[in-house]
């Protein structure tokens, strides 16, 4: 806070304490007494006492020098104003901000910050998808009522890991030239956000709680792999010491699993658990049974996991449309050749009959048939050397007509047919482009059980990630780990320079009050202190003020 | 009596006479009792037995003894000459010490007190006819300042006026024993000695006290000043010695007030008890005690005096 005077020369009556010192020093000589002998007064020498040899005096002399100073000070029209310029407050939501008092902790810091403040305020709540709660208000009762009846984060709805550089953005554009305070339990990395010098001088952490013991369930994903649906589990968090904790899947109210989980004493945990049927399940919630700081992270729910992700087709056949829809955890969007929807909702993208003439989509694609189709079947052969992520999908006397292949790019080959490819897998713009060069209109395949199989690993294959260096099935789901929620009440943020609430509340000019009850105090306790005394007679004592 | 108010040097400077006429009219029929006499003649009954006018008892005649008075008549009748003895008028010493160190003189009340009971005693000695030597301590110059040795009625103007004129005297010590020797040694050897103190002294009250017995009596009259018993202060106070110049400070609530009344009760109940035991008289006199109010009944209480 800056301290401003309104009038300077008021400051002059801080001659007044000097006044007061000499009034005090003027007492002085009324409090001693002469005495025709210390003698008869030696008893209490002999049994000294604090409270006898303590100087009362002294104490009403600070009183009387306080209130003076305060009347001065207040005079002199001091104002401490609040550092000014615009503040956008982030409020991490993120669900560890849910363990016992962080979050009623964090909504006061949020207010103390707002009424130390001078300026309009922003405030953005931090989850894995930010959002602004108040934009912009002046108002000193704004932020309190817009986080009164903000409820705490828990678990389904705090899936995510927060987003904070999304946050951190949205603050630079509502606060452009003033400062960024998160408020956070600090285990968010700053430097992770490659934010630059200028932009670091301006966000500071407001740390919130204090570290607890804890495990949670961190991530979940539930993917096709190697032909069936597999759960990955993955947790985190530390305790005092290794603990076993049971791990419990029920879908739609049905316990399908129940394991028993060896936890470290830090550190992380996964578990990679097939399940068959899941397509058909449209609750799968996860659990993590026992008591920890964090409840909510123990539960993790997942709807509809394998339902109706949405797939586009393009230029098929109706008796290849036929077959797609056939399979129930993916929802099938049939256009004709060279129609195409926009990308970003879409889980896969089938183009059927050659590369389209426009634009790529952006996800994935499994091109399936080209151009030349050749007159007769060939056995379908698996390369030799596989890369070792890639499961084999067998697929014993599958004949096929080969096709050239689509695109430019030159394509893992992953299967021939004669002396032509007609399986191959490329890796464009991060996203998985899987090309099966064959007619998929051929009498062949019409009657083959493998044909559907082939088409099925084919969409998987698509769809299962885009980390093709990554050796272990649960590797796989290890690329969505910045996705993970957070939940460790232990780990403190990197990068970050640490603020502190302001802590005063005082609305000024103050020192008017303040001197006004000092100078009251001071009075009293005058008062006290001459009540204590008794008036001397006149000429009772003599002119030397002689007592026994 | 008269002779003081013409005088006009019975008066205090600020405060009148020290002693008003009715007062010095009954202490007139008062006299100090005295254990021994001296030699010399005075108003005092002797206890000698010599031929004497005013006979009380005969005795024989001795070759010596004046004619005039044998008693013929007595003779008559008896086989041998008789001669008329009495008790030859003696003088009794009176000597005071008067105390007028700052402790006592800083305080008006109790300066004029002492010096009331000083006159008082004087006047009751000169009176009777006794002998009055008076010393003020601590002396500034002992053989200009004191009261000489004086007998009679006559002289009680000129010690009232002395006593009108004697002055407190700066001291940082108050010794009182080496007066008391310096006395004894150039007095005689006997009479009343009469201490008028407060008591305050910078030395043990026991030596004070241990005056040599036989033919000494010895008063002590302590005066006490009436701020001195009833202090009206508390409160944190820093106390000075009148004497020393050393402070102390205490806060004083009511509860000390009561310790110091009690301490001060003690130490004069001690000072009594001490008299008592060395077979001296002890007085303690307040400054606001009417003199004759509270003096004479006290000190005949005491058989200080007598009728």
């Amino acid at each position: 806070m800056t301290p401003q005077l309104a009038l300077p020369w008021a400051l002059g009556l801080l001659a007044v304490l000097p006044a007061i010192l000499w009034l005090h020093r003027r007492r002085q000589p009324a409090r001693r007494i002469l005495v025709p002998s210390l003698g008869p007064w030696r008893i209490f020498d002999q049994v000294p006492s604090p409270s006898r040899r303590q100087f009362a005096g002294g104490w009403l002399l600070i009183a009387h020098l306080l209130a003076g100073l305060g009347l001065a000070v207040g005079a002199s029209g001091l104002r401490l104003t609040r550092p000014g310029g615009p503040l956008a407050i982030i409020l991490d939501a993120s669900l560890s901000m849910g363990a016992a008092g962080r979050w009623d902790e964090a909504r006061e810091a949020v207010n103390r910050l707002a009424a130390g403040r001078e300026g309009p305020i922003s405030l953005i709540i931090l989850d894995e998808r930010p959002r602004v709660l108040v934009r912009r208000s002046a108002e000193a009762g704004a932020l309190d009522a817009a986080t009164r009846d903000l409820p705490a984060p828990s678990g389904p709805e705090t899936s995510g890991a927060p987003d904070l550089a999304g946050a951190l953005s949205q603050a630079a554009s509502l606060v452009a030239d003033g400062d960024i305070v998160v408020v956070s339990d600090g285990a968010l990395d700053l430097p992770a956000l490659g934010a630059t010098g200028s932009e670091v001088a301006r966000i500071s952490l407001l740390r919130i709680g204090a570290a607890a013991d804890n495990w949670g369930i961190i991530a979940v994903r539930l993917s096709r792999f190697d032909g069936t649906p597999q759960l990955f589990v993955k947790m985190a968090g530390r305790a005092a010491s290794a603990e076993r904790r049971r791990l419990r899947i029920t879908a739609d109210g049905r316990l399908l699993t129940d394991v028993l989980l060896p936890l470290p004493a830090a550190g992380e945990h996964q578990i990679l658990l097939p399940l068959v049927g899941a397509e058909t399940v449209s609750r799968l919630t996860v659990s993590l049974a026992g008591q920890d700081a964090l409840p909510a992270d123990d539960v993790w729910v997942l709807d509809a996991p394998m339902a109706g992700r949405p797939v586009q087709l393009v230029g098929a056949s109706a008796r290849l449309t036929r077959m797609l829809a056939g399979w129930p955890d993916l929802r099938v969007l049939p256009t004709g050749p060279g129609r195409m929807f926009a990308a970003e909702n879409l889980a896969l993208s089938i183009i059927a009959g050659g590369a389209p003439l426009g634009p790529w989509p952006s996800g994935p694609i499994l091109f399936i048939g080209g151009e030349g189709a050749t007159d007769t079947a060939q056995p379908l052969v698996w390369r030799g050397d596989l890369p070792p992520w890639l499961p084999h999908p067998g697929l014993p006397g599958l004949w096929v007509r080969s096709q050239a292949l689509a695109g430019a790019e030159a394509p893992m080959s992953l299967a021939t047919a004669g002396d032509r490819s007609v399986a191959s897998l490329r890796v464009r713009d991060g996203r998985r482009i899987v090309t099966l060069a064959l007619d998929p209109d051929a009498p062949e395949l019409s009657v083959s059980r493998s044909w559907p199989r082939l088409l099925r690993w084919s969409i998987d294959l698509a769809m299962s990630g885009h980390q093709e260096a990554l050796g272990q099935p649960s590797d796989a789901f290890k690329a969505d780990d910045a996705r993970a929620r957070e939940t460790d009440l232990h780990r403190l943020g990197r990068g970050w320079t640490e603020t502190a609430p302001a802590t005063s509340r005082i609305t000024w000019p103050a020192p008017w009050r303040l001197a006004a009850a000092l100078a009251l105090g001071a009075l009293l306790a005058d008062g006290l202190l001459r009540g204590r005394r008794p008036a001397r007679r006149a000429g009772a004592v003599p002119p030397t003020t002689a007592g026994p | 009596m008269s002779a003081i108010d013409k005088a006009g040097s019975a008066t205090n400077d600020d405060e009148g006479p020290l002693l008003e006429e009715a007062t010095l009219r009954r202490l007139e029929r008062l006299s100090l009792s005295v254990r021994s006499v001296s030699d010399a003649v005075g108003g005092r009954p002797g206890i000698r037995r010599v031929p004497a006018a005013d006979f009380i008892d005969h005795r024989p005649y001795s070759p010596g003894d004046d004619r005039r008075h044998i008693d013929w008549h007595a003779a008559a009748r008896h086989d041998g000459i008789l001669v008329k003895v009495g008790r030859v008028p003696q003088a009794a010493d009176v000597h005071l010490l008067i105390d007028r160190s700052p402790s006592v003189s800083a305080w008006p009340a109790k300066w004029r007190q002492l010096r009331r009971v000083a006159a008082a005693l004087g006047w009751m000695a000169l009176s009777g006819g006794d002998r009055l030597a008076a010393h003020a301590f601590p002396a500034l110059d002992p053989r200009r300042e004191g009261w000489s040795q004086a007998v009679g009625a006559g002289q009680a103007r000129r010690w009232l006026a002395w006593l009108s004129t004697l002055r407190g005297a700066p001291s940082r010590r108050t010794l009182l024993s080496p007066a008391i020797r310096d006395l004894q040694s150039r007095s005689g050897p006997g009479g009343l000695l009469v201490i008028l103190t407060d008591a305050w002294l910078d030395e043990d009250i026991d030596r004070v006290l241990a005056v040599r017995q036989g033919r000494w009596n010895l008063l002590l009259c302590t005066v006490l000043d009436r701020s001195e018993w009833d202090p009206e202060w508390s409160g944190p106070v820093m106390l000075q010695d009148s004497e020393s110049g050393l402070t102390m400070e205490l806060d004083l609530n009511p509860a000390d007030q009561t310790a110091y009344r009690q301490q001060l009760l003690r130490r004069y109940e001690q000072i009594a008890a001490l008299a008592r035991s060395r077979g001296h008289i002890h007085v303690l006199i307040s400054s606001d005690t009417p003199l004759e109010t509270a003096l004479v009944p006290y000190l005949q209480l005491q058989a200080a005096l007598r009728r």
